[in-house]
């Protein structure tokens, strides 16, 4: 673990603005640290479709929704962390809409989320926390 | 995020989209690109030339506004998405549902043929 800093971001209710601002927060922090454009545009849609679904379907009621956004890179890899106290959710393990499915419609944050990440590690705490630790993938995407 | 009505040519309805296809992008848009696909007369061009980031709400709309069209019978295509959106597309298979060129003239011959 080489850590050079890190940028913790808290978002708070449902609103698409809130991401956008978390979103625009860490592409400046990541270009000011140097990052190619494939990885801060990768790392912002990360962060958009980690953080909407937390908000917007991990709680019951939308004014506990919330969570904690966490960008840092970590012997020179992009590493986004998510944590929060919304219903257990791993996309690590979620199912796959089937490719050319018309009602995947809605279903693309899970996709993205395994192709755009070179690793991805979930837990559920003990004390009810949802932990997703994302390495930001370089390079050229596999298929 | 806006939505222009670029050209009304008689082969095919020219919109444009610009800026950021985000969450609150898709949300600001939506109603009124829907609007321009649903009421188009024939086919549609989208350019997206001007969208330098597209999440998966933005491409959900894409998609929405594409069954519109099909529904009413016309087609819809998406022109130049800028690299990092068209690997996001790539990703999601978008072309499996949306037809997706990098410029007019192969919108033109998809059209066509």
């Amino acid at each position: 673990m080489n850590a050079q800093g890190a940028l913790r971001l808290c978002l708070a209710g449902t609103a698409a603005a809130e991401v956008g601002r978390a979103q625009a927060a860490a592409a400046d922090w990541l270009q000011a640290q140097g990052c190619a454009a494939a990885v801060v545009a990768r790392a912002e849609l990360l962060i958009e479709e980690v953080a909407l679904n937390i908000l917007r379907h991990g709680f019951a009621a939308t004014r506990d929704a919330a969570a904690e956004v966490t960008v840092s890179l970590q012997g020179g890899r992009c590493v986004l962390e998510f944590a929060d106290r919304g219903v257990a959710f791993d996309p690590t393990r979620a199912a796959l809409p089937a490719r050319g499915d018309p009602a995947r419609e809605g279903g693309f944050g899970v996709p993205l989320i395994r192709a755009l990440a070179q690793e991805a590690r979930y837990a559920r705490t003990p004390d009810g926390r949802n932990l997703l630790r994302l390495v930001v993938a370089e390079g050229v995407l596999r298929p | 995020m806006e939505v222009m009505v670029i050209g009304t040519g008689a082969d095919a309805l020219r919109l444009g989209l610009k800026g950021r296809l985000d969450a609150a992008g898709a949300e600001a848009v939506e109603a009124a690109f829907t609007a321009q696909v649903a009421g188009a007369p024939g086919d549609v061009l989208v350019d997206i030339a001007g969208v330098p980031f597209a999440g998966s709400l933005g491409i959900r709309m894409l998609i929405s506004a594409g069954r519109v069209a099909t529904r009413r019978g016309r087609r819809m295509i998406l022109v130049a998405p800028q690299p990092p959106v068209a690997e996001v597309f790539s990703v999601v298979a978008l072309d499996d549902l949306i037809p997706v060129v990098a410029d007019e003239a192969a919108a033109l011959a998809l059209l066509a043929a």
